[in-house]
């Protein structure tokens, strides 16, 4: 099962839960269309205790299962991008 | 919801009903067969007005790209070869004889077939699959949930109902509702039609990779699964609310991992307007 299928609206963006290939959970968080830098960004627990990390999603690409990949990418096309693809239902 | 019937009974009561229009297996077997040639072949389609127009049309539209109107069968198959020609009549024709269907699953259908040019396009794992070829499988993947539609439209609500209600991927659902999911009906339907082993094997197996009793034919199958779940991401799923599969094991047969998967969405998300207009020439 997809992860990523229930989207909420925050502010002018998109959070989804996201579980890492590691098991490990954090949150993506959409803020533009997939041209724009840092447009897509993964918060998840930092290596230090009460850390929190906030990456790019290109940098963390390869820990994330490519099913929620496909998630993530086409979420933020049909909200943010101009591919014609269906509007997406946020909560 | 009702209880689930004997499945081999039910599979034989369907898969009697539909078959392969006489045009259709003459062309196959023509294509099959080393000394025909592929002015024969375009005579056959040319002979049957549904067929011609319906392989006109997709010859056409943008997802072909040829350069000027084709006009005439004979020009389409000199123009695309024997391999293009096949899945196009194929597909113009399983589509049309049972295209009863719901929109959204002709849409889901040519998504589909359109997601598995795209992965293989990306050629991450070697030229296993002529993209066009590809275009086909996609396309013919959910023959066995056109089935239904036509002949179990009642038990086929319910399974759909029932996934919206419990999250559930719509193949367990039709399982559970039905007894027999649309990847079996539709595996068995073109084992019966003489498709292709490849085509067959990969329907079958499209949403349980274990159905796969020939490893030769599993990234077929890995390739169908892993574009349904890109257009049910997509928003172009085959019913209003369908869930994804894990398609995580697909994705690894298919040796294709995260960091690849945005050139292949970039060149799916290009071929949207295809879809669409895929959709108006063939339905």
């Amino acid at each position: 099962m997809i992860l990523l299928n229930e989207w909420k609206q925050q502010g002018p963006g998109l959070v989804g839960l996201l579980t890492l290939a590691d098991g490990t959970e954090g949150r993506v968080v959409l803020m533009g269309p997939r041209s724009a830098p840092e447009s897509a960004m993964v918060v998840m627990v930092g290596k230090e205790p009460g850390a929190v990390e906030s990456l790019p999603l290109s940098e963390v690409l390869d820990r994330i299962p490519p099913a929620s990949t496909v998630a993530i990418l086409c979420a933020q096309e049909r909200y943010f991008g101009d591919s014609q693809l269906p509007a997406i239902d946020v909560q | 919801m009702s209880a689930p019937r004997n499945i081999d009974y039910l599979l034989e009561e369907i898969i009697t009903l539909p078959s392969l229009p006489a045009t259709v297996a003459r062309i196959l077997e023509l294509l099959n067969d080393p000394d025909s040639s592929l002015s024969e072949v375009g005579k056959i389609v040319s002979g049957d007005p549904a067929i011609a127009l319906k392989t006109l049309r997709l010859v056409n539209s943008a997802a072909y790209g040829l350069r000027g109107r084709v006009t005439s069968v004979e020009h389409a198959v000199t123009l695309l070869g024997a391999k293009v020609i096949q899945n196009l009549v194929l597909t113009a024709t399983v589509l049309d004889t049972l295209s009863s269907g719901a929109r959204l699953l002709f849409q889901h259908s040519i998504a589909a077939g359109v997601a598995a040019r795209s992965i293989m396009r990306s050629h991450i794992f070697g030229n296993v699959l002529d993209p066009e070829e590809a275009f086909a499988y996609g396309l013919l993947h959910d023959i066995g949930k056109i089935i239904l539609e036509d002949y179990m439209s009642d038990e086929l609500v319910q399974a759909e109902d029932l996934s919206r209600v419990q999250g559930l991927p719509g193949h367990v659902a039709e399982r559970e509702v039905i007894g027999v999911d649309h990847a079996e009906i539709g595996g068995r339907l073109a084992m019966n039609w003489r498709l292709p082993d490849s085509i067959a094997a990969a329907i079958m197996a499209h949403h349980d990779l274990a159905r796969c009793k020939d490893d030769e034919y599993l990234p077929y199958a890995a390739m169908l699964n892993a574009a349904d779940t890109i257009c049910v991401a997509a928003g172009l799923p085959s019913y209003e609310g369908a869930v994804a599969d894990d398609a995580n094991g697909a994705w690894q047969v298919l040796g294709i991992t995260s960091p690849q998967i945005p050139a292949i969405l970039d060149d799916f998300f290009a071929s949207i307007p295809e879809v669409e207009e895929l959709t108006e020439a063939v339905s």
